[in-house]
């Protein structure tokens, strides 16, 4: 697992899922269907992106399949980081 | 396009501490909720506060009259009088006379905003026509409305507001305007609520939250949360193409003017656009509520009244509306108060 794997895992594990839940999330674990990511979820994960990974997604991005799991995320973020 | 005057009429609000003393408001909601207020207009029919807008707008500009307008726009969310009966007629009687054309526009929450964008049209149309008129007003509370339960952590309060909008001088100008819908996000027809008969023609009440939820549920049963994901797409790509529109970027925008919501979901917009609280209207939209399709012009107003904005500051709008309807408007404020022809010469 790359570091920018196991950041984006990380953070999703101790931010997105509910205190509670035993999810252990790994960069398959489905984000969409699961309800892990409503609007407000979302929106901490893109603020994670943009300020801690210094990567901002322009809305053109914003589209279920770069968010389906973490590892379409970090095939987004390689993309946005190689322009 | 410029902003002539803006005009308001927001009755005082009744605090969140009377609603719990009352029994109107759960006690348990006021700290998780943060919720301070919500403006009562008691008896006065909507197109009254529409008229002291109106008048309130002209008063201050003082350079011209309601009956010199080349177009009235009357955006509003609820009931606004007799079944068979538009509100502009009642601004037609009393400030408009019958020349000027003068139309209701039932577009939501986001009719102020949308409006901006059909008056400036029609005035660009002709070079004869100089000034439009954009206002809306909405009373609450009526029966079938419980301003106080219907959107768990929001409350609806009552307000009207009213710009003018005119060509080559103003108070503000009007860099960009856009306003688009997502037809697969309407918590109406994808909540499988009868289109007919009416609600209120059956005493049907208005609950958004009993409506949302259920609509949330369907959604993440369906398709997963992806939904949210294409609301806020949307959203983003109308701030992006109005601001591109308006030759500014996000670090130029002084303030943000959201609709009056929820706490949560002021949260995500500002996370969403990368901004503080300091920039929002939040502590102003609390004390008054989420008051139909004025919040952000009565904030706006607010603004300028207080302060908050001053010559070379830029304010951004974004609303949301049933639809799901998603718009934007960027303004670059010229001063405080408007300004005349003839102060200009």
């Amino acid at each position: 697992m790359t570091d920018l794997t196991r950041r984006l895992v990380d953070f999703v594990q101790d931010n997105l899922v509910e205190d509670g839940d035993d999810l252990k999330v790994d960069e398959t674990t489905p984000l969409l269907v699961s309800g892990l990511l409503d609007s407000l979820r979302t929106a901490r994960l893109l603020n994670f992106i943009r300020r801690d990974l210094g990567v901002p997604v322009p809305a053109a991005k914003l589209d279920p399949e770069n968010f389906r799991d973490v590892a379409t995320i970090v095939a987004m973020v390689r993309e946005l980081e190689s322009v | 396009m410029f902003v002539r005057s803006l005009g308001v009429y927001v009755p005082d609000s009744v605090s969140v501490e009377q609603a719990v003393r009352e029994g109107w408001y759960p006690e348990e909601e006021v700290g998780k909720f943060r919720q301070l207020g919500a403006a009562v207009a008691g008896d006065m029919p909507a197109p009254e506060m529409a008229r002291l807008a109106v008048l309130d707008a002209y008063e201050r500009w003082d350079e011209s009259a309601p009956r010199d307008l080349d177009l009235l726009l009357y955006p509003s969310v609820w009931h606004q009088g007799p079944n068979g009966w538009q509100p502009q007629h009642y601004l037609q009687k009393h400030l408009l006379g019958g020349s000027v054309p003068a139309f209701e526009i039932r577009s939501g929450c986001v009719g102020m905003i949308s409006s901006l964008e059909l008056a400036a049209s029609y005035l660009q149309a002709d070079p004869d026509r100089d000034t439009a008129l954009v206002v809306s007003a909405d009373n609450h509370g009526t029966p079938l409305v419980d301003r106080w339960r219907m959107t768990p952590g929001a409350l609806i309060g009552d307000a009207a507001a009213a710009l003018v909008l005119g060509k080559d001088y103003g108070m503000a100008e009007l860099l960009a305007v856009n306003a688009t819908v997502i037809p697969e996000a309407d918590a109406v027809n994808d909540g499988a609520y009868p289109l007919f008969p009416p609600d209120a023609t059956v005493g049907r009440g208005l609950s958004f939250g009993d409506r949302h939820e259920e609509f949330r549920q369907k959604l993440l049963k369906a398709q997963g949360t992806g939904i949210h994901l294409t609301i806020q797409k949307t959203m983003m790509e109308q701030v992006e193409r109005t601001l591109d529109e308006a030759g500014i970027g996000l670090d130029d925008v002084t303030r943000v003017a959201f609709p009056h919501g929820r706490r949560e979901d002021l949260d995500g917009q500002m996370s969403w656009l990368g901004i503080e609280e300091e920039q929002t209207t939040w502590d102003y939209g609390r004390r008054v509520g989420h008051c139909g399709a004025a919040d952000q012009f009565i904030a706006f107003e607010h603004l300028i009244a207080t302060g908050g904005l001053v010559a070379g500051d830029h304010l951004l709008m974004v609303g949301f509306g049933s639809g799901t309807s998603v718009a934007a408007a960027a303004f670059r404020i010229l001063s405080t108060t408007p300004v005349t022809r003839g102060a200009r010469a």
